[in-house]
């Protein structure tokens, strides 16, 4: 039960900022260096050759190291996929409406064996479909960063 | 191996702002715990409890709670994870046998975090959390889409969970959000949110705490006629890379139940578990669960809500206190599962109380985006 002297208690806004420096460790570096090529990178277990995008140093399944790079995509095949008529509202938590629905779906690029999660453009959503061909949109100018994927479209 | 039973439990009315302190609900259940098995803050050997220091806003969140959960001067620990984990953890500390009778509390208030943002925070900071697209309900939107796609899964059998659930909750006094009048339609027509995951389809925003005792079978007999025991006990972590796992399926959860099931000597799960309480964040989560927790087969889980087998009246009936969907305090839900499920098995449930015998139920809690982590409890009575 709530007691009365719970109510009408003022709350105290608090905020906590913390910036953060994450090593993206080597497998993340490369791959931020080839997207400055416009080129999508994955690494390849030495055991079981799963190849993963984004990179990463250990395959959790077999637990063995991966040391074979493989260049993916730019194509691949949309997995799943949903539009957002709100987002989280990343100042204070919750959410917001969002004017213009945003497309994410989960996009296995060719020769990957894992999905990465990005957003769709050029596409009624009235036409996407699970298994439909996307490819990469590159930015403008590439810098080696994640920016540099700016969004996928459907293969024509 | 040691005999290990649930012995009292405590809930309180689940709130969107509690307007109060976490301290006051710890505090609160803590002492409702005590007060239901009639015993003293100095019997109890250890405390575990479940919160976040990311959904309290400061480093170990736990520090400030000793004294409200009565771990003063005691061996307290906590874990930053659903309070099923916790109970597990409790569960293994009382089997060393250097402990009898355990503690164990969750509990969170959304209405002072940031909602959602904790989510986000759990992101890879070297991909997903800079692109800025997952968030706890578009990863369970794709979850979504992927087992409708796999399995021909309608939104209207997904919206049956949410009617379910939420007729449910009427008669459940601890509940949140309670729709007795819940049509199918009315799910269908909530506000969309990330397609196909509408809000009624969604957890609710909620301020609460749940608290459990654990006793060894010597002292649980001296507590109550009417102790819950512990058969079996399983988890499993799945990959925290969302993009390599089956969404449609939950992998982690079969485990962590065959797991439980192995224990306890469940071999058919349908005939022989009486209640289900399961971890649902989302409608179409209900309907994987069923499937990995062998309740039906694979694929078949739109089917199984199609039959009205887990209704309240049915026979393998699931979520009867409405389950998450109804009230969801992050951290706290999985041990609502146990406690509810214990309050079946003592015939305590009051107006959700299933009509059916109830001797055995089986309990889940879940962690992380689209239940990455799962835990399983079967439970039985005297």
């Amino acid at each position: 039960m709530t007691k009365s002297w719970e109510s009408d208690i003022k709350e105290l806004k608090t905020t906590i900022n913390a910036e953060y420096n994450w090593s993206v460790g080597a497998c993340m570096e490369r791959f931020f260096r080839e997207l400055k090529n416009r080129k999508l990178t994955g690494v390849q277990c030495s055991a079981c050759k799963k190849v993963y995008v984004p990179p990463r140093m250990i395959c959790e399944y077999c637990f063995a190291e991966t040391k074979d790079w493989v260049e993916v995509g730019p194509s691949g095949t949309i997995r799943s996929y949903t539009y957002g008529n709100v987002s989280v509202d990343t100042d204070v938590g919750g959410l917001k409406n969002q004017d213009e629905p945003e497309i994410i779906a989960l996009i296995q690029l060719d020769k990957a064996d894992s999905c990465i999660v990005h957003r769709i453009k050029e596409i009624d959503i009235a036409d996407l479909k699970v298994d439909m061909r996307v490819e990469v949109v590159w930015a403008d100018e590439t810098a080696g960063k994640l920016a540099d994927i700016n969004y996928f479209k459907p293969v024509k | 191996m040691r005999r290990i039973a649930i012995v009292a439990y405590a809930q309180m009315k689940y709130m969107q702002n509690r307007n109060s302190s976490r301290e006051v609900m710890i505090h609160e259940v803590a002492h409702e715990a005590l007060k239901m098995a009639a015993i003293s803050k100095g019997d109890v050997d250890t405390v575990i409890n479940a919160q976040s220091d990311y959904l309290d806003g400061r480093t170990i969140s736990n520090m400030k709670t000793v004294a409200a959960s009565g771990a003063y001067f005691k061996d307290e620990s906590k874990i930053e994870m659903d309070g099923a984990f916790a109970a597990f953890y409790a569960y293994m500390r009382i089997l060393t046998g250097n402990h009898d009778v355990a503690m164990v509390i969750g509990e969170s208030m959304a209405s002072c975090y940031p909602p959602y943002l904790p989510g986000i925070w759990s992101l890879d900071p070297t991909f997903d959390r800079p692109n800025g697209f997952l968030n706890e309900i578009s990863a369970a939107a794709l979850q979504a889409r992927a087992y409708m796609h796999k399995y021909g899964i309608t939104e209207r059998q997904i919206a049956k969970v949410a009617v379910k659930n939420l007729k449910n909750a009427d008669r459940n006094p601890c509940a949140v959000r309670k729709m007795p009048r819940i049509s199918e339609n009315a799910v269908l027509n909530s506000k969309l949110l990330y397609e196909p995951i509408r809000e009624l389809n969604a957890y609710p925003l909620t301020d609460g705490a749940c608290a459990i005792i654990l006793a060894v079978e010597s002292k649980a007999r001296q507590i109550t006629n009417k102790p819950v025991w512990i058969t079996g006990a399983g988890c499993c972590h799945d990959t925290y890379f969302l993009g390599e796992r089956e969404l449609y399926g939950c992998a982690s959860l079969e485990r962590a139940a065959e797991t439980a099931y192995k224990m306890s000597g469940i071999t058919n799960p349908q005939k022989e578990i009486q209640v289900w309480e399961l971890h649902e964040n989302f409608s179409h989560e209900e309907l994987i669960f069923y499937e990995a927790l062998g309740m039906c087969e694979k694929g078949k889980g739109g089917q199984l809500i199609d039959s009205k087998r887990t209704e309240p009246n049915g026979p393998m009936p699931v979520n009867p206190s409405g389950g998450a969907l109804s009230a969801n305090p992050v951290y706290a839900t999985g041990l609502i599962r146990l406690c509810e499920v214990a309050m079946q098995i003592r015939g305590e449930a009051g107006e959700h109380q299933v009509k059916r015998e109830v001797k055995t139920g089986l309990a889940h809690g879940q962690n992380g985006l689209c239940a990455q982590d799962n835990i399983v409890f079967t439970l039985k009575g005297e």
